[in-house]
């Protein structure tokens, strides 16, 4: 039987910041496999960002393992995991997270900063990525002089820059209209197509709509459909 | 991918730093301000200090310039006649031209003939035609003249520190040195030329015989600007044409070490002053930095998920301090030579300009940044990416 791309084993994670402990998931497990879209929905509050930083190993579970490409991770040392997301993992997130004083095309260089890359050669993969989310004549806009949608999709240009093929999506039209959000799941379907991983987390049942696959969370738990 | 490497942690922290600095000139500009203010301040001050430390010397050179001074190794104390010294006069160049001779020990001066009571100086004697080189700033009475060195009438010129000391000392008043009697007939309190004699009680030299005739004398010579070397190589055979290699003469005197001295403390206080500006500059810069990255967490977390390290993180800050602090140091170093040129010129001095001091502020500044970018280094390293990316 062939791995699962991504494989979350019975995993908690609880936050110690506040006046008393927070669980945050509470024995979540679920697969997810090369090329699928899977939709995260859930009230707010139910879990759904901490679940996706642990998949794109930004955090750690409590208990539990988390396997990348069958690959156990609660032991890797940070410079791997660095490098897991450095090579093959892109991040969406609700407010763009674009620099306000680099162009698009610099933003999506910055994807490609942490690669041993020419400098020619990071421009020519940054305009490519562009290319494919349709921004191929915004290469020189700084993100303010760029509509929601358009910045939205530099980040997602930014995301799958150097052949990431997995996308995890935080609320990615949270701040966008109708219009521009139906766009920018446009553009997420066709990278779908193409063989991109995609995980979508959003409130909006007309966005989880696109995906292949929907989960729902509720208080730190999967519920079962 | 398997094809994945990473690249040179420095090479990214500084194209990075430099990225983010030309993002945000503004905000550059005030947190490298300190920078700038140390690096201005250590080069102007030495700049400035080198500048009129060499202009003193100029003026020294310019002083030194027109005295010209001629001695005999002859034992004989009579080794230059009156006639040699009228032939001297005549040289084109010369200004004026006398003898001085001064005693080794110190003299008793009173006012009364208990020799206990007084002040002990040393007595010079000094011809009319010297009197004219030394050009004693007389702040009491007059100068003597020719008719008192010809009748050695015995006259005293004396320094104003025994008019101070002893109260009956002044003009007409009558004085004993080593028990002879002298008339007070003016008080000076310093010299243009001949320094060796400022401080002792001046007397005709007719008139100082007593302790001084067996000392052969040394020809004081004023001469115009610019003519000191040729009136030097002349004084020889124009003083002894029989026995020129007897006299040596010179245009030179010892320097003023001790006005020197008082520079170098000077120079030393200016230089402690700038490096605690280049300090507080540093330290601006980390303090700048550093409550910056509290408003760049997001940009921080998102590095992270685009594959930086904390080490990637920590590196760009350093780098980005040490940029500052050279841009600072640089923009300050420039500042400093442009006020020193700009001061000299103004003032119709020579500017010296210091380019070791303007190179080394340039690299205290960029080294103090990098030291003031520790604490923010760490604070980036310490970012929680998850953490980072809710803001
Ligand atoms: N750093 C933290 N310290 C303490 N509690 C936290 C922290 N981060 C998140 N939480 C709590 O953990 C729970 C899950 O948070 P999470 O952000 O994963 O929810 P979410 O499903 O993404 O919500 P939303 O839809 O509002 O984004 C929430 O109750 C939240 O308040
Ligand atoms: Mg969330």
């Amino acid at each position: 039987m062939p791995d699962s791309l991504l494989q979350v084993e019975d995993v908690g994670r609880t936050y110690h910041g506040g006046v008393r402990p927070v669980p945050a998931l509470r024995g979540v497990s679920l697969e997810v496999d090369d090329g699928e879209f899977l939709a995260l929905t859930g009230p707010s509050g139910s879990g759904k960002t901490t679940l996706l930083n642990i998949l794109g190993l930004l955090d750690r579970p409590d208990t539990g393992e988390y396997l990348f490409r069958g690959c156990a991770t609660s032991a890797l040392p940070e410079r791997r995991r660095a490098v897991l997301r450095g090579s093959s993992i892109g991040f969406v997130f609700q407010a763009f997270n674009l620099l306000a004083d680099r162009t698009a095309l610099e933003n999506v260089e910055l994807g490609l900063r942490y690669r041993r890359m020419s400098a020619s050669r990071r421009r020519d993969e940054a305009a490519a990525a562009l290319t494919k989310v349709g921004l191929e004549d915004r290469l020189r806009h700084l993100p303010r002089e760029l509509s929601g949608g358009e910045q939205q999709r530099v980040a997602i240009a930014r995301a799958i820059v150097g052949g990431r093929t997995l996308l995890l999506c935080d609320e990615p039209t949270g701040n966008l209209d109708s219009a521009s959000a139906h766009q920018v799941l446009g553009v997420l379907t066709g990278l779908n197509d193409e063989g991109a991983t995609v995980v979508l987390v959003t409130h909006n049942d007309e966005m989880a709509r696109y995906a292949t696959r929907v989960l729902a969370l509720r208080d730190g738990y999967l519920e079962t459909t | 991918m398997s094809d994945y490497r990473r690249p040179s942690a420095w090479l990214v922290a500084a194209a990075e730093a430099m990225l983010s600095i030309l993002g945000n000139p503004g905000r550059a500009f005030v947190v490298s301000l300190g920078a700038v203010l140390g690096a201005g301040l250590f080069t102007a001050t030495l700049g400035l200090t080198g500048t009129a430390r060499s202009e003193v010397r100029a003026d020294f050179d310019a002083f030194r310039a027109t005295e010209v001074v001629a001695s005999s190794e002859s034992s004989d104390p009579a080794w230059v006649s009156p006639e040699d010294l009228a032939r001297i006069r005549r040289l084109g160049g010369v200004v004026s031209a006398g003898l001085v001779r001064t005693t080794d020990e110190r003299v008793e001066l009173s006012t009364v003939l208990d020799r206990r009571s007084g002040v002990r100086l040393r007595v010079s004697g000094v011809t009319p035609g010297a009197l004219d080189v030394i050009e004693p700033r007389v702040v009491e009475g007059r100068t003597y003249d020719q008719i008192h060195e010809n009748l050695a009438v015995p006259v005293a010129l004396v320094p104003e520190a025994a008019y101070r000391e002893l109260t009956g000392v002044r003009p007409g008043s009558q004085i004993f040195l080593d028990g002879e009697a002298f008339v007070v007939i003016g008080v000076y309190d310093g010299v243009a030329r001949g320094l060796g004699v400022l401080g002792t009680v001046l007397v005709p030299m007719s008139a100082s015989e007593r302790w001084l005739a067996d000392v052969p004398a040394e020809v004081l010579v004023e001469v115009a600007p610019g003519a000191a070397e040729t009136i030097a190589a002349q004084l020889p055979v124009g003083l002894r044409p029989d026995a020129p290699g007897l006299v040596s003469a010179s245009a030179l005197l010892d320097p003023d070490a001790f006005r020197l001295r008082i520079e170098e403390n000077v120079v030393r206080m200016s230089v402690a002053a700038s490096i605690a500006a280049l300090t507080v500059g540093a330290l601006i810069i980390g303090i700048a930095t550093g409550s910056s990255i509290a408003t760049r967490v997001a940009e921080f977390g998102l590095r992270r998920a685009l594959g930086a390290t904390p080490g990637d993180l920590g590196l760009q800050v350093l780098a980005e301090t040490a940029l500052l602090g050279t841009f600072g140091g640089a923009v300050g170093a420039s500042i400093g030579l442009i006020v020193t040129v700009g001061v000299a010129l103004a003032s119709g001095w020579t500017p010296a300009l210091d380019v070791t001091a303007a190179a080394a502020s340039v690299g205290f500044s960029a080294l103090g940044g990098l030291i003031g970018g520790v604490v923010p280094a760490r604070r980036a390293m310490g970012i929680e990416p998850a953490e980072a990316l809710r803001r």
